[in-house]
């Protein structure tokens, strides 16, 4: 389901990942919405992962929506880096 | 069948789409809102988003996560109230509230809030400057109904609120009978805490309300419990929604709600109005020609609602009421209506009015009935 270097955006609440995703949406962008992996902690249980090349559009889009992710991280090997 | 004229209660009938879409979400989709990642469960907590989205955009709320469900308008305010006031607090309200603010702030004044009333008119309207005058000493909030459930006067809250967002003073909004009838803009009405119910204006089925917080505010939450996100903190979280929002959501009611307010975007908001006090126009022009009869409403059309009441000179209004139903299936409400203040105001405690609300789907006719009935009972007694 998350491959190598994905982006896991986590939110501070299922509110915000689900106004995350309309946004995403709206602009007809590639993301997932999935469970939020067990080793990283979400307040919602939710989080939004897409591919590495989409990184600075889907960024652009939740920023002007003023939506920035609480928390973000790369896919690395067996873990997660924390941006 | 029987003639609905409560509507100042709960609106009935409801939209054909509402009992659809309580009726899915109960039967189809099941699942609770918040919590697990299933696809149903996520598919739940979509439709309270879009719900959130439906009601901000019926009150001018530029963000949705500042309104919290609760069951009722009634819960909403004691949310609002209790969570915000705190000993030494002082509140103004009004002689026209409902016992949705009356009685919580009872409790609150026994536990060091000073609450000061400021006095109505005799048709129900608070003047701003009473308001005004009332608030010369330091005051934490104001608490107004937005219009009567008595008389159905409606105040001056697009004069108020800004007075009060100047003076630092908060404002509270009882909107239990002007929602989804009058607009609203909690933002040109500089309001700060929104109490709605659902099931009136709103359409929406009974179990369901909402309380708009103004961003930097922060509550207490009335209950605490799981909010479906990290289970490991000891308190629910700051955040809202969900902070405020303990246990598992009203997801068909809410559902219904969504499509109510959905009915009301798509019919739009001056129609419904304009359809509602045409009909409360023909009961202030032919009511007050039954001999004996005494209207309570507003001073003139424009600063009335949907709901207005009436005494006959000699007669128990409760008695009216009990053969307006038992022999002309006119289904009306008696009484104090939550609010003695209120009739102690308008002159009628405590035996009460007989009150009238038309809603969207009453007609002239039933207002004919109505009128009819009238003079029917009168000419008996």
């Amino acid at each position: 389901m998350i491959r190598e270097q994905d982006y896991i955006a986590l939110f501070q609440s299922i509110h915000r990942v689900l106004a995350a995703e309309k946004q995403l949406k709206e602009q007809d962008v590639d993301f997932m919405l999935i469970p939020a992996p067990g080793e990283l902690t979400s307040a919602c249980g939710l989080a939004i992962c897409f591919a590495p090349e989409l990184a600075l559009e889907i960024g652009s889009i939740l920023s002007d929506a003023d939506l920035w992710p609480a928390e973000l991280y790369i896919r690395e090997g067996s873990g997660f880096r924390k941006l | 069948m029987a003639i609905y004229l409560d509507n100042a209660a709960t609106s009935h009938p409801k939209p054909e789409g509402v009992y659809r879409a309580a009726d899915k979400a109960l039967r189809e989709l099941g699942a609770s809102p918040g919590r697990g990642s299933y696809r149903s469960a996520i598919e739940a907590s979509r439709l309270l988003f879009e719900t959130r989205l439906a009601a901000a955009k019926l009150f001018g709320i530029s963000d949705a996560a500042r309104i919290v469900f609760t069951a009722s308008a009634t819960e909403a305010l004691n949310l609002a109230l209790f969570g915000l006031l705190n000993p030494g607090d002082r509140v103004v309200t009004t002689s026209m509230e409902h016992n949705a603010v009356l009685r919580p702030l009872e409790l609150l004044r026994r536990k060091d809030v000073e609450v000061v009333k400021v006095s109505a008119n005799r048709d129900g309207f608070v003047e701003p400057i009473q308001l005004k005058n009332a608030c010369t000493q330091k005051t934490r909030l104001l608490a107004l109904s937005h219009c009567s459930n008595v008389s159905g006067t409606l105040q001056a809250v697009e004069e108020i609120g800004p007075w009060c967002r100047k003076q630092g003073i908060l404002l509270l909004v009882d909107g239990a009978q002007s929602a989804g009838l009058f607009d609203i803009n909690v933002e040109t009405m500089a309001i700060d805490l929104l109490a709605v119910p659902g099931h009136k204006s709103l359409f929406g089925p009974p179990g369901t309300g909402l309380l708009y917080i103004r961003e930097g505010l922060q509550l207490r939450p009335l209950l605490v419990g799981g909010t479906g996100g990290d289970s490991t903190l000891p308190l629910p979280p700051p955040q809202l929604p969900e902070g405020l929002e303990s246990g598992t959501a009203n997801t068909p009611g809410l559902a219904g709600l969504k499509a109510g307010i959905e009915f009301l975007h798509a019919t739009g908001i001056d129609t419904i109005r304009r359809h509602e006090l045409n009909l409360v126009r023909i009961l202030r022009e032919q009511l007050p020609t039954i001999p004996g009869l005494v209207l309570h409403g507003a001073a003139a059309i424009d600063h009335q609602g949907s709901a207005l009441s009436f005494t006959v000179d000699g007669q128990d209004p409760a008695t009216i009421a009990f053969l307006l139903d038992r022999n002309h299936d006119i289904q009306t409400r008696a009484g104090l209506h939550c609010a003695p203040d209120a009739h102690r105001t308008i002159g009628t405690f405590p035996q009460g009015t007989v009150r009238v609300s038309p809603g969207w789907f009453n007609s002239e006719q039933d207002i004919a009935a109505l009128l009819i009935a009238m003079t029917d009972l009168v000419g008996r007694a």
